[in-house]
């Protein structure tokens, strides 16, 4: 057979048209997953954080002492109210734990895996979905899985969520010092419930870290900027984030070499668990706990003058407290 | 039967095990896995360190039992299990020449595949006066630390969408053009770094000299065909005067004889004329003090002996447990495994860190991350045991926690250049009690505001950790920053005085 060399046969022009498209399809392809780029915290993003407190349960404050850590969870709770107070079926629960540090729970570093477990079960219980987060200083994976969190959320039943770069965007977090900053805004947005966790420790240059400076684990960037102003941008995330829930783990207490601790010296017994919606009070409470004086702390000071909440949490109508 | 098909099975489940276990190594697998299997099979590795340091990891004699198995099996493992072998196979099975001719030539014995013999002279004899090279030219070290430093950051991006990397290596060019450059170099030459380059080859191929099994070629039923040779990997001219110390057993002759004239048996009586005509390695007197002189070069131009040893180096920061420096690069692979096991990141192939022998040997820079306190995980995957495994308790009770010293640079802190609070390195210092301490700075907190505190180092309490340095606001060129000075594994390189 002769062929004319300027005529195509089918086979050769199917097969060309076959090469065409399929570098076309790559190509394209190529382009599209490249350029659908995750923000890691350059994009700006129009989500505004609402606030998560359960209107009617802003009174609510109960304190709960005893040595059995689940035990004094589920009592401070059921004293405050009980957990369907906060939280109701088919709600979304995030859960911010302190998981700051790749520390084992002895150490007092990060919040205990009981108290985290236990207020899993409570709102499963009630419920709702639940996950749990923090964006932690050291590395994550070895943060959630030294302080033995992740195990214990993860029997429980409730699911883990760590950061990946694409939860991060550029949010205007208020007009003051915090300004615009890159927040940890996915589960922010996924949520319909906030509760936090924080432990209770001391702080080297804050004097205390507890509730409202737990939620530095919502941001982003280089937040070791925020040690220049450091009481203001607690008070200011006290403003930020309203949870609608916090349950302080004072079950122990980091006392001294705060906030990473590191030898046992450093951590005493606290057998107090506390829940409230106020901050203020909580951290009150908390520093209460690390015989601080709280009115001697400035973020505390500062957030009370912001109106946020009450530092004189014992003149509260609402005040139970409960002994195991 | 298939021999080509049941080395093709063996290839790709070695290939397949290799990335699996450095994928294990990533993800802290060490204790359930054995991560360390790859590169310790290298025996060329654990002469240079015999060489070098008399001593030697228990683990690397699985190099010495593959050499000795090649006394009596031949090269397999170039053929059936080395990585970099397989790589360089697949590539020139990808892109075989059509001509019959032209595949004859590539596959016929070249003499320049004597130099992989003068590379292995080279590199013993510069061990043996304390400079290793095998990171440069070992396979597995090369394969390994390929994989780790520019293949799983690659993998990393895609993952991420070419967003973010959370996986980042320094100092890889060099890795990325020996390694491709061994690959793509295939495509015109078939497995010219096993034939020419490889030392490990080169080693076994001693080995190999006169292995119990071998090809055997039946000169009587052979029709002279050519069609073994073209399909050789070797270059072990099985079809004239045989080779077997150039023969890697890819078998493959014995699928295309016609005849079925070749076979894998019993190497023959060495009264038999079949065995005359087998060959060994030609290397002259000549090439022998050639190499020998070159290697003395290069100890003079790479070394001043130990000069430079103890002096100088000051970002040369180790991880906790490795060993005294000159017995540390003569383990030192230079595999990466470590900085693959690292979750921090803060362990980096070095380059500017240390001189051209300890190139991607592991020093950690705080840009990445910082040594966290509660890890020993690149000790564990350490194959040479360059990084001795360390326990937790060890780590922090005995000491091997200090890597070096954090110093507080007061032009650039904060408090004490500008006034500001700050004090994050004070507060992530991970030790009990603290080794950065607030101390008032006078100047500043005169006036109206506040006093402000600036950090203050203990150096017998700082570990070196560099969680302070990766944490310090000021990021490009942090105002507190660690040095390898007063490291655990120098009795010699102390600032302090004991006693203080």
């Amino acid at each position: 057979m002769t062929a004319d060399p300027h005529v195509c046969s089918r086979r050769a022009f199917f097969a060309g048209l076959l090469k065409t498209c399929a570098l076309a399809g790559v190509t394209v392809g190529g382009g599209l997953y490249f350029s659908r780029r995750p923000g890691a915290g350059r994009r700006r993003n129009g989500f505004r954080v609402p606030s998560f407190v359960v209107p009617g349960t802003e009174d609510a404050f109960a304190v709960a002492r005893g040595s059995r850590a689940g035990a004094v969870t589920r009592a401070a709770v059921a004293a405050a109210g009980g957990i369907q107070r906060f939280v109701r079926p088919g709600d979304k629960v995030l859960i911010k734990v302190n998981a700051a540090f790749a520390r084992p729970p002895w150490m007092g570093a990060t919040t205990s895996p009981e108290v985290c477990a236990e207020v899993v079960r409570l709102c499963l219980a009630a419920g709702a979905d639940v996950r749990v987060t923090d964006n932690p200083i050291s590395d994550t994976e070895r943060c959630f899985e030294l302080s033995g969190i992740r195990e214990a959320v993860t029997r429980a039943g409730g699911e883990v969520f760590l950061p990946r770069p694409e939860d991060f965007a550029r949010l205007r977090v208020n007009d003051g010092v915090i300004g615009t900053w890159s927040v940890f805004f996915a589960p922010l947005q996924w949520c319909t419930r906030l509760i936090g966790i924080p432990a209770v420790k001391t702080h080297n240059l804050s004097g205390a870290t507890l509730a409202m400076k737990n939620w530095y684990g919502f941001m982003g960037g280089s937040r070791s900027r925020f040690h220049q102003d450091i009481h203001t941008v607690i008070a200011e995330l006290g403003a930020f984030l309203r949870p609608s829930l916090v349950v302080l783990d004072g079950t122990r207490l980091l006392i001294d070499n705060g906030p990473t601790g590191g030898s046992v010296s450093d951590v005493a017994p606290g057998n107090t668990v506390a829940v409230s919606t106020d901050q203020v009070a909580i951290d009150a409470l908390g520093a209460d706990l690390l015989g601080i004086r709280p009115e001697d702390v400035g973020f505390i000071r500062l957030a009370e003058a912001r109106g946020l909440g009450s530092a004189d949490y014992r003149s509260f109508s609402a005040y139970r407290e409960v002994s195991l | 039967m298939n021999f080509r098909r049941v080395r093709l099975v063996y290839q790709l489940a070695c290939l397949g095990l290799f990335g699996f276990l450095i994928w294990a190594t990533a993800r802290g697998l060490a204790a359930r896995y054995p991560v360390r299997l790859f590169p310790q099979m290298s025996a060329f590795s654990g002469l240079l360190t015999i060489a070098s340091q008399r001593t030697l990891a228990i683990g690397m004699l699985l190099g010495a039992a593959i050499a000795a198995l090649t006394l009596f099996f031949g090269r397999f493992f170039c053929g059936w299990i080395c990585p970099m072998g397989i790589c360089q196979h697949a590539v020139f099975v990808l892109c075989r020449p059509e001509e019959r001719k032209e595949r004859y030539v590539r596959n016929s014995y070249h003499p320049r595949q004597k130099a992989k013999c003068v590379i292995l002279i080279l590199s013993v004899a510069g061990a043996f006066f304390g400079v290793v090279l095998a990171g440069y030219v070992d396979p597995l070290a090369l394969t390994t630390r390929f994989t780790v430093t520019v293949a799983a950051p690659l993998a990393n991006l895609f993952a991420h969408r070419g967003a973010t990397q959370t996986l980042a290596f320094e100092n890889t060019a060099l890795t990325a053009a020996i390694f491709l450059g061994a690959v793509l170099i295939a495509l015109r030459l078939p497995r010219f770094w096993c034939r020419t380059v490889c030392p490990l080859g080169a080693l076994l191929s001693l080995f190999s000299l006169r292995p119990l099994f071998r090809m055997v070629r039946d000169e009587a039923r052979c029709t002279d065909c050519g069609r073994c040779r073209e399909v050789c990997q070797g270059a072990c001219n099985i079809d004239k005067d045989f080779i077997p110390s150039e023969c890697v057993l890819c078998m493959n002759c014995l699928d295309a004889c016609p005849v079925g004239a070749i076979e894998y048996r019993l190497a023959p009586a060495r009264s038999h004329p079949a065995a005359a005509r087998a060959r060994g390695v030609d290397l002259s007197r000549r090439h022998f003090l050639v190499s020998g002189i070159l290697a003395a070069g290069l100890v003079a131009c790479l070394r001043n002996w130990k000069n430079v040893i103890g002096r100088g180096f000051p970002l040369r920061i180790r991880p906790p447990g490795a060993r005294p420096e000159e017995e540390f690069l003569a383990r030192c692979l230079r595999c990466g495994a470590c900085l693959a096991a690292c979750p921090t990141g803060v362990l980096q192939p070095a380059g500017k860190e240390t001189d051209l022998e300890g190139m991607w040997t592991p020093v950690l820079k705080m840009q990445y991350g910082y040594c966290e306190p509660q890890c020993t995980a690149c000790s564990q995957v350490c194959p040479t045991g360059a990084i001795r495994a360390i326990t937790v308790e060890e780590k922090l009770g005995q000491g091997y926690a200090k890597i070096g010293t954090a110093t507080v640079d007061r032009n650039r802190c904060l408090p004490w250049a500008y006034g500001a609070p700050c004090l994050v390195c004070e507060e992530v210092c991970p030790v009990s009690p603290k080794a950065i301490r607030a101390e008032t700075v006078s100047s500043a907190g005169a006036g109206a505001g506040p006093a402000v505190s600036g950090p203050r180092v203990d150096p017998r309490a700082c570990i070196g950790c560099g969680a302070c340095e990766h944490h310090c606001p000021a990021q490009d060129h942090p105002a507190i920053r660690v040095s390898s000075i007063g490291e655990f594994r120098s009795p010699d390189r102390q600032l302090v005085l004991q006693g203080l």
